[in-house]
């Protein structure tokens, strides 16, 4: 919705008729629905209550989305933050630095750089599991990228992060309810909770 | 329960830092600073011999490479450590748990170059501190033969001087060429410090 172009020209030029492109774009976007998710298609166009809910919910996030766009235009991309930090990494002669790149670039694309993400990369470089560890924790440091450790609890409905004291608890449990948590559990590096919530099931 | 790709879990994260300390439990354990201090000196030690057993390869890095190799050591392990030059070329370390208890373990890394040299390194060091950690570490890399020697002569030299408001002869400490010095600190407090030997001579 929020890349449709008339809904965007009409936030931009004539938010008098925003709400209306709006509309018409979600329900092209709710007709894709039709294939994949039935239920919720069904549910859009049967129950008024429901259409009214992702309508409003839909205009908040886009319209809101696209009016923070044009109030910060001058703010950093992920692709400058990181410009000058892959410049230096690059020149290095530690392959661990090189790897850092590529990480750093998979967060420019992804907002986050799962561990295994970087024991991918590092295996793509030719590089060990220790040497993808060490790469991405480096980048955690506060003089390089400052990304943080996160753990995305995903065994229950919705995606959480566990706190480190709550991993150091649960790691003294029982091997098996300590493993079965552990293998629900994503480990991911990113600049902030949100970035790091995001995506799905790897 | 869900689960996530396998490379990508926790438990996957636990089983990397396990092959390198299989000792792990004894960190998520802690419970006091003397605890934290007695799983993160294993945790250094260890360090140190991985960095004296690959000394051919890494006989070659400089002071702030090898201060980030024991860092990345440290990380594998379970800690989280950062190594950072400061202005005078020396590397200031700040060891602590990954699992984010609120000790830290603040080391001073650099090239032995004698007496005078370790003692600015301490110096620098316990200037760090603000007298609530109980103990910080000085390590010395030597990139010629003769490290357990020289760190005696550090030792007998430190006895003598007593440089840093040094309150006593030094002591010994379970790690092979260790010794610990205790020191008045501006706080009032006593800060001990941990003296380390680490040998990469060059072939």
């Amino acid at each position: 919705v929020a890349t449709d172009t008339a809904y965007q020209n009409a936030l931009k030029n004539t938010p008098q008729t925003a709400r209306i492109e709006h509309d018409r774009a979600l329900a092209s976007a709710m007709l894709v629905l039709l294939k994949d998710d039935t239920e919720a298609y069904k549910q859009y166009v049967q129950n008024p209550a429901f259409k009214r809910f992702v309508a409003d919910m839909v205009f908040g996030l886009t319209s809101g989305r696209a009016s923070s766009i044009r109030k910060r235009p001058s703010s950093p991309t992920p692709q400058s933050r990181y410009q000058v930090l892959k410049e230096r990494l690059a020149q290095s002669s530690d392959p661990r630095d090189r790897l850092g790149v590529s990480l750093l670039e998979h967060v420019e694309r992804r907002g986050r750089v799962t561990l295994g993400d970087a024991l991918r990369t590092a295996a793509a470089e030719g590089l060990s599991d220790d040497d993808a560890l060490a790469a991405v924790e480096r980048l955690a440091r506060p003089r390089a990228a400052a990304l943080e450790r996160f753990y995305v609890d995903r065994s229950g409905s919705e995606a959480r992060i566990a706190s480190p004291d709550e991993v150091r608890e649960r790691a003294t449990e029982a091997s098996n309810t300590w493993g079965d948590w552990a293998s629900s559990v994503e480990v991911v590096w990113a600049a902030n909770e949100h970035e790091a919530l995001a995506g799905g099931l790897a | 329960v869900k689960k996530v790709a396998d490379d990508t879990s926790l438990a996957r994260l636990f089983g990397l830092l396990k092959a390198h300390n299989s000792n792990l439990d004894d960190l998520l354990h802690v419970q006091t600073e003397s605890e934290f201090i007695a799983a993160t000196e294993v945790a250094i030690e260890r360090a140190m011999k991985k960095i004296e057993n690959g000394s051919k390869e890494y006989s070659k890095l400089s002071e702030p490479g090898l201060s980030h190799l024991l860092a990345d050591f440290l990380d594998l392990m379970g800690w989280r450590a950062t190594a950072e030059t400061n202005n005078n070329g020396h590397v200031d370390v700040v060891v602590e748990d990954a699992f984010e208890r609120h000790w830290r373990y603040l080391g001073e890394c650099k090239m032995h170059d004698g007496y005078q040299h370790h003692v600015n390194g301490c110096e620098q060091l316990l200037g760090y501190c603000t007298g609530r950690e109980r103990r910080a570490f000085c390590m010395d890399f030597f990139d010629s033969a003769g490290a357990f020697k020289k760190m005696k002569q550090l030792r007998r030299d430190m006895d003598k001087k007593r440089p840093l408001k040094q309150k006593a002869a030094g002591s010994d400490h379970a790690i092979l060429g260790a010794f610990l010095t205790g020191h008045d600190h501006g706080s009032g407090a006593v800060v001990e410090i941990l003296h380390l030997g680490c040998a990469v001579p060059k072939p």
